[in-house]
């Protein structure tokens, strides 16, 4: 019998005008691979050859897992597919075999992206080790499509029983509980798939001697996502319309939130203690500015993985970038309020400023904190987060102090004299 | 087949949706289900038809619980949301057989002629208009002509002719035995053809009655 939904996929793929997507970001790594040349063969040079292998492949395998896992739980769980099935009944395996067709589809070009970043590894003639490594990126990859459709369709059953409330309602924070079984739903998957990463990985140098036993763990997350995909089968049956309501569910309930008062509860306002001035510059900075701390961790973000590929110079700059950007925040917080409009409200500018000081300064710390974490892990110099932590002391006072005097146009000022600032520590650090 | 709603509820964190909900509608039944903005029509619907399960109370259609077995639900149900997606790159007849596909059973010619999508029928969905993508949708809900018949706003949009033919083949539905509910906030509409009105208001049901206690209802808006 022919499957009706990966039929209606095909005809709208063939109709629908194709973006190449897959095509260009393969093309776009193969180009980027001679800037990545010199830090790979760093990698690889600065240990025991396959010592080096063994990392590079497990954070290439890592990371094109996490990429199919987040892209898996869109296509199962927030599909836009789901709103047109919604109206009528479906055939669980079914669909669930054309979501997986979709994702194949939509993901196979990932791994070759990912290998396409270490073609200098060929150029230099590893072939065998490049081959090797091939392999444990391809198995992460085609593991992480079935053990992701089990652990997804498994966090709709997380979602609805009972039995998981006590774990889901102490990791959802503000989230609804549905929501916290859905979001970490992809780094759970993600941690299982990581072992059998972690194992096909170790064993490369016995896979480039063309030891059996170590060609064939090179396999493990196959295994493991062929052992998943039976689950994600049954699982299909019994979660993949109830799926469609636990989804209804948390957009409704957000709404709700968002359609009723304001949130008292902030980012940091547990650190505000009776401090009022304080407390009142962290709602104002989370409602009307959340984009500048989101984007401060956004930016530690990028710095970890810097930091992760032990590009340590990339983590210190983005990190140091970040919170400087970060700590112009205080100029913005005076946007809008003319100065008699504080004498006429008696606002204190002293206290005002200093709890603009301590909200630049914690906001820029989502900067800063992820990559000096691993950096306190892997045992490097941490003194370029000392001078980075100064220079966010320095100017977060700056900035509080030009946005009570001179308010938003402080960050004409603030910009040239946190760049000078960062220029000067910079250049004393590098000698 | 009948839908059965008992002490029915729902709750969105503080906000309460609706309270307590019970009726009963019967085979070849004609509901109306009526209420100002905000009184809980569309959490109903959603509740009759699986969308969203209900934190207190039950819905049965056919003797299916629809927050336990969904799906087995949704066998029986035709539903028209009130914003119908549809796949943008079928035509409506390609569209409307790919729903007589999944359901097993269905009338494609059938549904394209009582809608009235004619010769548009071959066209990319995308290029129709929201008229004519309400039409799809009724069409889609109506192929397998299925033993319970629930709309959401469905006329909404359609043009006067198309809101007759519609209430035409519904009326032919409700002939041949299939319960309709049709919530709507225009009462006019359900004068011609509901055989009883259910008002609701703040999420619990304020009036219950057949088409001869409408003036009666019109002062309660």
């Amino acid at each position: 019998m022919s499957n009706p939904y990966l039929k209606v996929t095909k005809l709208v793929a063939s109709r629908k005008p194709s973006s190449h997507l897959s095509l260009i970001i393969f093309i776009a790594c193969c180009l980027i691979s001679p800037l990545s040349k010199p830090a790979l063969l760093h990698f690889l040079d600065s240990v025991h050859f396959f010592d080096g292998l063994q990392g590079l492949s497990f954070r290439l395998g890592g990371g094109v897992a996490g990429a199919v896992s987040l892209a898996s739980y869109h296509d199962i769980i927030r599909s836009r597919e789901r709103d047109i099935l919604n109206p009528h009944p479906i055939q669980p395996k079914q669909w669930i075999y054309s979501l997986m067709i979709g994702t194949v589809s939509r993901t196979w070009s990932w791994p070759f992206a990912a290998l396409g970043l270490a073609l200098p590894l060929l150029w230099e003639g590893y072939t065998v080790p490049f081959a090797a490594l091939a392999l444990v990126v391809w198995s992460s990859w085609f593991g992480m499509i079935g053990l992701s459709y089990t652990i997804h369709l498994g966090s709709v059953w997380a979602a609805r029983t009972n039995r998981l409330d006590f774990v889901l309602n102490a990791l959802r924070g503000e989230n609804p509980k549905e929501q916290a079984a859905f979001i970490y739903a992809p780094g759970f998957a993600l941690f299982w798939i990581g072992f059998g990463i972690m194992m096909s990985s170790s064993v490369i140098e016995g896979a480039v001697q063309l030891r059996p036993i170590a060609v064939a763990l090179l396999f493990l997350p196959v295994l493991i996502g062929v052992i998943a995909l039976p689950f994600a089968i049954r699982l299909s049956e019994s979660q993949l319309v109830p799926a469609s309501a636990v989804v209804a569910e948390i957009d409704a309930r957000w709404a709700v939130l968002e359609k009723g008062d304001e949130v008292l509860s902030v980012y940091l306002d547990w650190l505000a203690g009776d401090r009022l001035e304080f407390l009142r510059a962290l709602r104002h900075g989370w409602r009307a500015l959340r984009i500048w701390p989101i984007g401060a961790w956004v930016v530690g973000f990028f710095a970890f993985v810097a930091a992760w590929t032990s590009d340590h110079h990339t983590a210190v700059v983005l990190s140091a970038a970040g919170s400087l950007g970060v700590c112009a925040i205080s100029a913005l917080f005076a946007k809008g309020d003319p100065l008699w409009l504080d004498d006429a409200l008696g606002v204190r500018s002293r206290e005002v400023g200093i709890a603009r000081f301590w909200v630049s300064f914690l906001y820029a710390q989502g900067a800063i904190l992820p990559s000096f974490v691993l950096f306190l892990f892997n045992d490097a110099s941490l003194l370029p987060y000392l001078l980075i932590e100064m220079m966010v002391l320095f100017c977060s006072a700056l900035s509080a102090g030009l946005s009570i005097q001179m308010r938003e146009r402080g960050l004409w000022l603030y910009s040239p004299i946190a760049l000078l600032v960062w220029a000067i520590i910079g250049f004393l650090y590098e000698h | 087949m009948s839908i059965e709603v008992k002490d029915l509820g729902k709750r969105f964190g503080s906000v309460e949706a609706v309270r307590t909900l019970s009726f009963r509608i019967e085979a070849g039944e004609f509901v109306g289900l009526v209420g100002p903005n905000g009184a809980g029509k569309s959490t109903t619907i959603k509740m009759l038809t699986g969308q969203i399960f209900p934190t207190a109370g039950y819905v049965c259609i056919g003797g299916v619980d629809m927050a336990k077995e969904p799906n087995e639900g949704r066998k029986k149900i035709g539903y028209v949301p009130e914003f119908p997606v549809l796949y943008e790159y079928l035509t409506a007849r390609e569209m409307i057989s790919f729903v007589k596909e999944i359901r097993g059973i269905g009338d494609v010619e059938w549904a394209l002629d009582l809608t009235g999508l004619g010769d548009d029928a071959d066209r990319l969905i995308r290029e129709y208009s929201q008229g004519m993508r309400r039409k799809t949708a009724i069409a889609c809900a109506l192929v397998a002509k299925p033993s319970v018949l629930i709309l959401d706003e469905a006329l909404n949009g359609l043009d006067p002719p198309s809101v007759e033919r519609v209430l035409k083949a519904l009326s032919e539905l409700q002939e041949l035995g299939t319960a309709i509910v049709l919530s709507t906030h225009v009462l006019d509409t359900l004068e011609k053809i509901a055989s009883r009105v259910i008002m609701l208001k703040d999420g619990v049901v304020l009036a219950d009655c057949p088409p001869s206690g409408f003036p009666e209802l019109r002062s309660l808006f």
